[in-house]
């Protein structure tokens, strides 16, 4: 069943991750020295994952409310990094409405999927705001 | 200087560490423009934070790394939310690890407790160790 939800977006700048970078004091150079990250096998600088991932937090709030985060959970992969001028919007469908359970991709602006899984929400908060 | 983390010192069940922390008013504000439409309500964290927390305790808790290390898989549960300025105490186990396809496959169990022993996050952090 497909289930209309406000998507979530973020549009990832190097101002974006240096911010990240200063929230959770990982400072690991692939996220923040461009020369070091461009002689690496990622060949530039990348995001860090969770930057994305917490987009999914934000979904849930957007669409069901403070409420539902409690209780909610998430079980997701990181599979493509994202890279700097990359916009990464959230979409979600109902997967199983008997144990609240969703979908999620994380996408790029190029429609690939950088983050995917499913997160669970309460029982009592599945139909949207 | 402490030992670098390689894959042979993680031992599945050994408990890795522990790690107390609280946001202050400077991170928040880094929040609310990184992520503008995520606002805090003056009483509570934006959830977000529960991941923020969950990071910087690997950090130290996980520490001294090889570099290189891939954040693979994540799976974490919100329990209840953090006050504004609470203090936190992240607790990290050794879960498993496996040589998997020539990779080397840690994951990580972790709790977090309020000051009043409240669960406030638990999860599992699958990461593919460099070295």
């Amino acid at each position: 069943m497909t289930v209309e939800l406000k998507p979530i977006s973020l549009t990832v700048d190097a101002v974006a991750i240096d911010a990240y970078a200063k929230i959770t004091g990982d400072f690991n150079p692939i996220h923040t020295d461009s020369e070091f990250a461009a002689k690496s096998p990622m060949g530039g600088i990348i995001a860090h994952g969770t930057l994305s991932l917490n987009l999914i937090w934000q979904a849930i709030e957007a669409n069901f409310g403070k409420s539902a985060l409690e209780g909610a959970k998430l079980d997701v992969r990181f599979v493509k990094p994202v890279r700097i001028g990359d916009t990464i919007t959230a979409t979600y469908t109902l997967n199983d409405e008997s144990n609240r359970s969703f979908e999620v991709s994380l996408q790029n602006q190029n429609g690939e999927s950088v983050i995917d899984g499913q997160f669970w929400i309460p029982q009592s908060n599945v139909v949207p705001n | 200087m402490s030992e670098l983390l390689t894959f042979d010192r993680f031992i599945p069940g050994n408990r890795m560490g522990v790690y107390t922390l609280a946001i202050d008013d400077e991170l928040l504000a880094l929040w609310q423009k990184l992520y503008p439409h995520d606002t805090c309500d003056g009483q509570t964290l934006p959830a977000g934070f529960a991941t923020v927390m969950m990071m910087r305790a690997y950090m130290q808790i996980l520490s001294p790394r090889p570099p290189g290390n891939i954040h693979a898989r994540q799976k974490l549960e919100l329990h209840a939310p953090i006050f504004v300025g609470e203090s936190i105490t992240v607790e990290m186990t050794c879960a498993s690890k496996e040589l998997r396809r020539e990779r080397r496959y840690v994951e990580i169990e972790v709790s977090a407790q309020g000051i009043d022993g409240r669960k406030i996050f638990s999860g599992l952090i699958t990461l593919i160790w460099a070295a």
